[in-house]
């Protein structure tokens, strides 16, 4: 999300983001917390208490605005979508799966057992993905307009992802404690969940084939800098990969306030086979749309500061026989 | 002991009337004579380009120097020329754009264009880069000023020394009478004639080649930031003729291998030509575990993926029974049923390899292995003496019988035979005199080149029986070999081993802060 930018000095460097492969260690790490000691602890000491119901604030999960999605940053993702555990993200609708030990050692005898016993995901799978979802609006807004579907939040930075969990947590508690009068939530936030990915990267890792019936992209960096397109979260090359995942009809919705950018992914959009733009009617009756726009936490900010957005929503269309 | 001999970091085994092997070492290719094993004729890929300035564009020295130190004295002096409005179009960006495509101009790379002076009729008379330089320090935008200060930084500074231009991949087009060979340092891909080895065409690539593969008019190019592009064989008549790069698909991640596949059996269908129904398939497998299968020539359909690796994947090979190889930094190979992205067999390489090697020898090559990552070396301290990693360079298979690989720094090629359920079995190993860098197949022959200090530095071995020991190939023809100097070894080094240099994450990739 490029409109927060902290101060100037956050802004990285473009020569320090070459994409070799940066092993992070516990000075360098570009996700590390801010080096003030003071803020540094009351963040950990408010992560540490136990925020029953309480909303988490974002002050104590303040992070620079942008992260290199070529560098390898230390993340947790499947070998393949039947190793996912899912039960982590939606516990009430996925059991606790039988973990892998290890990665390497004990794998050797479970591959031929592995497509039979115990590791088939229970009776729902993810069907929408919100990839780069920033501090979760438009997922929370989501959550009670689809409260029968599983909806799962991409994000690369780890202390927004933080912020999100905790947030997500603190709404399935407190509708779990449901007090006189409060309003009841569909789905109880239970079908939301939180990532912390690389979905440029890793996207197969998690979802199948046709897997998925709509994908957001709310507010995406913009790499203004034409050597930096390929690390735009739409690319021609990359769409590819997204009309694998999503299955034929299913909608990529895209939102930004850069009319560059927006010209941009529609032109790609439009180029592309596998993707037939929505007329612009379905498109304004469509209630995503609306929430994309009002609900995001970006789309909020540019709310405030009178900004434009501009929204292009496409379907997937049929494979080729 | 004499000084070491540069290994053969590439070898193409083209047949024809005259059988030929071709093999690059350094800068060089050589055509050698399959069956007397003379030299025939050799090709030396020209120096590239120094970085970041085009060749056509490097002035003579003197007025290089002259325009080094207008840059200096311009900077602090923060006078603005008046500049007319033309030239203020024609400043960077604009100019770029509109510079016509030449050999050196690659879409998306910043580079001081030639054609700055042709919008500055004003100053004709001044040095071409002095009037844009002038120009930039009136500059408008953050970003420019940036860059002014990174220029000024940088003209103190001696340039860089040239880099020797490596070939990178060698494969004949047999039918084509062609040899398409990549050089790594101007990343370029060229036609070769295949008998004289003369240049016939060359494009420049987008980004530094890491695989090349051929389907029946097209040569794909996988390269280090992910993108695999097409480019066209042409026929003698078209040689002439521009031809653009297509890109066909791209990974986020760096390619380290492409191949092709068919949903029937394999090898006659890319020779001969496909049938009606029959689909095709590009497979790409890059340095995040990932085994990707595009359809082809519709890049835009993905097929599927085979998803099962823990390491980076390095190489791939379709086998006759049309099952994938793939193998890189697991211990394992993996047997793939790659349409169904079902993973069939985990072939296990780490237990042949602690058997094959005796401690001493052990120790020695995880020293060398240590050295192939410059992340890992950082780590050392306290790691075991032994701790082999298995990083796969090449898998071929011979004669449709059995399955080769070679191993990063491993002196020994391995052989796996087909069981008769189709999987594949250890089957002993072939020694060689120093670390395996290449190798290439002929029916049940292999060519291999050895890194050793006096070993051979081709070998062949005929793997039609059971135990089998390599012979020198170019025993009694005259070759000169070159050799490394003192000061060069470490940058040799670091070209001809990469393979290891892709794994992430010491302390587990997978382990979270």
């Amino acid at each position: 999300m490029p409109q927060t930018f902290l101060s100037e000095s956050t802004i990285p460097d473009p020569r320090s983001h070459t994409p070799r492969n940066c092993i992070p260690t516990s000075t360098t790490m570009a996700s590390s917390p801010a080096p003030n000691p003071v803020k540094r602890q009351k963040r950990i000491d408010f992560r540490k208490t136990e925020q029953q119901e309480v909303l988490p604030q974002k002050r104590f999960y303040r992070q620079r605005a942008h992260a290199n999605p070529f560098s390898d940053h230390r993340l947790d993702y499947p070998i393949s979508p039947q190793d996912m555990d899912w039960s982590d993200y939606f516990p009430a609708y996925f059991s606790k799966k039988r973990k892998l030990d290890d990665t390497t050692d004990n794998r050797e005898e479970t591959v031929e057992a592995q497509t039979t016993d115990g590791y088939q995901l229970d009776t729902k799978k993810v069907e929408i993905a919100d990839i780069g979802c920033g501090f979760g609006g438009l997922l929370i807004s989501l959550a009670p307009t689809f409260p029968e579907t599983l909806i799962l939040g991409m994000e690369i930075r780890m202390q927004v992802t933080a912020y999100v969990q905790d947030r997500i947590t603190a709404l399935r508690n407190q509708c779990s404690t449901k007090k006189e009068g409060q309003e009841v939530i569909p789905g109880g936030y239970q079908n939301i969940g939180i990532i912390r990915g690389n979905a440029m990267k890793f996207l197969p890792n998690f979802f199948e084939k046709h897997q998925l019936s709509k994908m957001f992209f709310c507010f995406p960096d913009p790499h203004f800098k034409a050597r930096k397109h390929k690390a735009r979260i739409i690319s021609p090359t990359l769409l590819a990969e997204y009309a694998y995942i999503l299955r034929p009809g299913g909608i990529i919705y895209t939102i930004t306030d850069v009319e560059d950018l927006h010209l941009w992914m529609a032109k790609h959009l439009d180029d592309h086979p596998m993707f037939e733009r929505l007329p612009e009617e379905e498109q304004e009756d469509d209630v995503c749309v609306k929430i994309m726009r009002t609900d995001t936490e970006e789309g909020k900010k540019v709310a405030r500061n009178k900004g434009s957005k501009w929204v292009a929503c496409f379907r997937r269309i049929e494979d080729p026989v | 002991m004499a000084s070491r001999r540069h290994p053969v970091q590439a070898i193409a085994f083209a047949p024809s009337e005259a059988p030929k092997l071709f093999i690059a070492i350094a800068e060089t290719v050589y055509a050698i004579s399959a069956t007397t094993h003379e030299t025939v004729t050799t090709w030396k890929a020209p120096p590239a380009p120094i970085q970041g300035k085009p060749q056509s564009q490097i002035p003579d020295a003197a007025s290089k120097l002259e325009e080094d130190e207008d840059v200096v004295e311009k900077l602090p002096g923060d006078e603005a020329p008046v500049m007319t409005s033309e030239e203020n179009i024609g400043s960077t960006d604009v100019v770029m754009a509109d510079s016509p495509p030449s050999a050196g101009s690659i879409p998306g790379k910043r580079k001081r264009s030639p054609s700055a002076t042709s919008n500055a009729p004003v100053e004709t008379s001044e040095p071409v880069e002095m009037s844009s330089d002038t120009k930039k320090s009136s500059g408008k935008t953050r970003n420019q000023k940036k860059s002014e200060k990174r220029k000024a930084k940088n003209a103190t500074k001696p340039p860089p020394p040239p880099q020797p231009n490596y070939i990178g991949q060698l494969v004949p087009i047999p039918g084509r009478n062609l040899l398409a060979v990549t050089t790594l340092e101007d990343k370029t891909l060229r036609l070769l004639n295949l008998e004289t080895l003369e240049n016939v065409k060359e494009w420049v690539l987008h980004k530094r080649p890491s695989s090349i593969t051929l389907t029946q008019s097209t040569i794909l190019v996988g390269d280090k930031f992910g993108d695999v592009f097409g480019y066209e064989i042409p026929t003698s008549a078209e040689v002439e003729e521009v031809s653009e790069a297509k890109l066909l698909l791209g990974h986020v991640s760096l390619l380290t291998t492409l191949t092709t596949a068919t949903s029937s059996s394999p090898r006659e269908s890319v020779q001969n030509g496909s049938s009606g129904n029959e689909k095709r398939y590009i497979i790409t497998a890059d340095r995040d575990e990932h085994i990707r299968i595009t359809n082809y020539p519709l890049t835009h359909v993905i097929h599927g993926f085979c998803l099962g690796h823990t390491a980076f994947v390095n190489r791939l090979l379709i086998t006759k029974d049309n099952l994938l190889v793939s193998g890189g930094g697991d211990d394992w190979l993996g047997l793939w049923d790659w349409k169904q992205g079902k993973l069939l067999q985990r072939v296990d390489i780490k237990s042949q390899i602690d058997t094959m090697l005796s401690h001493e020898d052990a120790k020695a090559l995880t020293e060398k292995l240590r050295g192939y990552n410059k992340k890992r070396k950082r780590r050392e301290e306290g790691e075991p003496e032994v701790d082999i990693t298995i990083a796969v360079t090449e898998i071929a298979e011979v004669d449709g019988r059995e399955v080769v690989l070679v191993l990063e720094g491993v002196p020994a090629i391995l052989r796996y035979k087909y069981t008769a359920e189709g999987r594949l079995e250890y089957a002993g190993y072939v020694k060689a005199a120093g670390s395996v860098t290449s190798l290439a197949v002929d029916g049940s022959r292999v060519y291999f080149g050895a890194d050793s200090s006096d070993g051979s530095l081709v070998s062949y071995v005929d793997l039609t029986q059971g135990e089998a020991t390599a012979q020198d190939f170019l025993e009694g023809a005259p070759f000169e070999a070159q050799l490394i100097e003192e000061g060069d070894v470490d940058a040799v080094n670091e070209r001809l081993y990469t393979a290891e240099a892709f794994r992430k994450g010491f302390g587990g990739f997978m382990e979270d802060e």
